[in-house]
This record gives structure tokens, sequence and C-alpha cells, in this order.
């Protein structure tokens, strides 16, 4: 019956709904097209709710709202796309390492970075490199949980995860651009 | 293991997704080399200040509605203004459907609530984990480490807080299996006094106030908020479990 699909869709996908909102929020960078993209995600669990035969719900709706996130970006932003192919290239790039002497500014800087500098610079850095730090170091998941979601590799999420890491320290170490407070 | 692989797995260590004997490894490596614990240093700064204080959006409550403004919870309540096109459609076939459905059988048309445990069930479970030596599955203080140690093992993520300062202090987690379904059990210490939280997601998004129970000489009080059924239960005196439960309600709202 199409209400006992319903009520079934609704208990596996509600507890979900602000992981959800969170991850198309920080992929569109935008509080209504994020609600738009979710919207549009969970019309397309509820038309593949009937394949969904998975034990981890939370991992199937992030992957859905993902790509319905892409798909939406290419569609109204295709810039940004764009720039994560050339980003793809440097994969195997050496990762930026200058280490300096032990309690260094740049471990104080990050220890003392505000939410607002932490948003910023994850706002700053590509799409596919944004994504695997939200859905590691907000939403919690693990790495294999990571790889269902972008459906990719595990060596791929390990390698985003660290240039992304790479990338928001050079960001976070600049002397405060966004830190209002100190000047 | 060369000074590159290291720093590359720094990355799965800080993350709990290295497997033992490559941590053993890597961590000899650490203790020899500067560099190394510089790395490390910087990154587990980054990823504290991350978990702590980047920001994890919620999700605006008129959102859920008019995502499932055509479950039969809420067929019957008005369409928003907003809705598209394409799922209004949609709303309105099933509230057809809904109607048709009630003249049928209207027992089906109340949804009926699965996510309910008994305190039967809560008791049992609570004095099973003081038995055969089982109380946490992992045992931190940090609610930065129970958090993801929970999440990753379940598809919900229970809200873990810190709340020493008030006299509980967080003992660990474990997990459980409650009304048909898997739960999160956060343990917290009072005292001498033991209390079992768990936690799963319920089909209410709106939220119940604190229900207080006794049972075989336990005292149990559960709510819900936010999508997300507690229960906590505990030996200890119905006046503090309740205080405790109205100080974990704050903690989660």
């Amino acid at each position: 019956m199409l209400e006992n699909k319903r009520s079934r869709f609704e208990s596996s996908v509600s507890p979900h709904m602000t992981a959800a909102y969170n991850l198309a929020r920080w992929l569109t960078r935008h509080a209504h097209d994020a609600q738009d993209v979710v919207q549009e995600a969970m019309l397309r669990a509820f038309s593949f709710f009937d394949g969904f035969r998975g034990v981890n719900s939370r991992s199937w709706v992030l992957k859905i709202v993902r790509n319905t996130c892409f798909t939406w970006l290419e569609a109204n932003r295709p810039s940004e796309i764009a720039s994560m192919a050339l980003e793809e290239l440097e994969d195997s790039a050496p990762l930026l390492f200058c280490p300096g002497p032990a309690d260094d500014p740049e471990t104080l800087a990050l220890r003392r970075a505000t939410a607002a500098r932490l948003d910023s610079a994850l706002s700053a850095i590509p799409n596919h490199y944004r994504e695997v730090v939200v859905l590691r170091e907000i939403e919690g998941l693990s790495y294999k949980q990571i790889a269902s979601v972008i459906d990719a590799p595990i060596g791929t999420v390990m390698s985003r995860l660290a240039r992304a890491r790479t990338e928001l320290r050079r960001i976070l170490s600049r002397p405060g651009v966004s830190e209002g407070v100190s000047r | 293991m060369t000074p590159e692989t290291a720093r590359v797995l720094l990355h799965a260590y800080i993350d709990g997704e290295l497997d033992p004997a490559s941590t053993i490894e890597l961590k000899a490596q650490i203790e020899n080399s500067p560099a190394l614990r510089q790395e490390l240093a910087q990154l587990s700064a980054l990823q504290n200040a991350l978990q702590n204080r980047a920001t994890r959006y919620s999700a605006p409550p008129a959102l859920a509605d008019r995502v499932f403004a055509g479950s039969p919870v809420t067929a019957r309540a008005k369409i928003p203004a907003g809705t598209t096109a394409r799922w209004r459609a949609l709303a309105i076939g099933s509230a057809v459907a809904a109607v048709a459905l009630l003249f049928w059988s209207p027992g089906l048309f109340v949804p009926r609530d699965k996510s309910a445990a008994s305190v039967e069930e809560i008791v049992s479970a609570h004095v099973r984990s003081l038995m055969a030596d089982h109380l946490t599955d992992l045992t931190s203080a940090e609610r930065h480490a129970v958090k993801p140690w929970l999440s990753n093992r379940l598809d919900f993520a229970p809200p873990v807080h810190e709340l020493a300062e008030e006299g509980y202090s967080l003992v660990g987690a474990r997990l459980d299996y409650l009304a048909g379904k898997p739960a999160a059990a956060i343990i917290y210490r009072h005292r001498q006094h033991i209390i079992n939280v768990f936690v799963w997601p319920s089909l209410e998004t709106d939220g119940k106030p604190i229900r207080a129970l006794t049972h075989r000489g336990y005292n149990a009080a559960t709510f819900e908020n936010d999508g997300m059924t507690y229960w906590t239960i505990s030996d200890l005196n119905p006046v503090e479990l309740r205080r405790f439960a109205e100080r974990l309600q704050r903690a989660v709202q």
C-alpha cells in the first residue's frame, strides 16, 4: 500500500533530516538552495525506496542528497564543478608539509580558530574536499560510510581528507583575515 | 614504513581507522620523529576545532513538514505554501489514498509507534549492563570519542554531552538492542550510581516532556526531543534521577 510505504519511508528518513540538510547546506553554501535540494532529494529517495534493502539508511539518504547536490550544482553553478575536475589532477602531487617548532604558531592558531573562521575556511575549499570533511568531522561517518556516500574507494576518501586538511590548515594559519576581533 | 607513508597514516590514526598492527608501528615512528609529532598536534588541533566548532546546520522545521507533507501523519493537514507543484501532486494523491484507507480500515490510518519500548525492557537492559561486566563497549569520558564511536556503529547520531561539572561523569558507551532496534547506551556515573541513557530515533519529531516511572526498585525517566527517544535509568532516587533527566534534556535541546 502507498500509505504503508510512506510511513516506512518517513520513519527511515526523518531521523536523518538534519544530516541531509547539513550536507546540502555545506555543498550549496546557501540556506534556500539547500532546502530545495533536500526536497528534490527526498522525492528521489521516495521513488527509489522500494529498492532500498540496506541497513544504513543514513548513508543511503546522504548519498542521494549528495548526488542531487552535484546535479543541482552542474545545472546552476557549473563553474564550481569545473574547477573540481582540475583539482583532481593534482591528487598525485605530494602534500604540503613544512614542520616548525613544537607548539608552533600554526598549532596554536588551529586551537584558537573561532567558529566563524572554521566555517569560512571550510566554505573556501573545493566541493569534493569539503564534502569529505563535513561527512567525517561534522556527521561522524566512518571511511567506509563516506566511501559509499561519495561512491569512491576508501583510498580516495583518505587522500581527499588528507588534502582537505592540508588546505584547511593552510587557510587557517594565515594571519587573521576574518578575525576582526584582534584588529 | 617510510616517513611519507607515516604522514598519510596519521589521518587514519586520528580518525580511529588504522588497524592495530599499523597503529603500533606508527606510534613507534611518532616517538622518534619531532616532525611527525608536530604534524599530529596540528591535525588533532584541526580535528578538534572542526568537530567542536564548525557549524552543523539544523534543518528548518518547515522543511520536514514540506518533505513529509504527504505522509499519513500529516496528510490531513493543510499543505504549506511554497511546496513545489510536483510534491503537491504527490501529497494530494496520497491524501486521496489516505481517505480511501480511512473508509476501508480506520485502524490502519493511525501510525503505530514501533519505536516504543516498555519500562520492563529498559530495566532489563540496565540490569543486564551491570551484570557480566558489560557496562561499556567503549570507555571514555570524552564526548568527542564517544559520539563518533556511536554514530559509526548506528544509522543515527545520538547527541553526547559531558555533564561532569554537574556531577555526572561520562563513563562510556555501549550498543544495545531495544524495542526491536539497535539503540545507543551512554553511561554516566553520579557518586556511586550508574546511570544508563538509552537513545534511539522515534517517529515523533515534536518532542515529549519528561515522564518518570518506577519499576522493580529502579527509577526511570523518559522524554523525546528532535526525533530521538531518551530513557534514563538508575538506582538513584526519583528526585535525583529526574534532575539528571532535566539536565540532559536541556543539553540535547
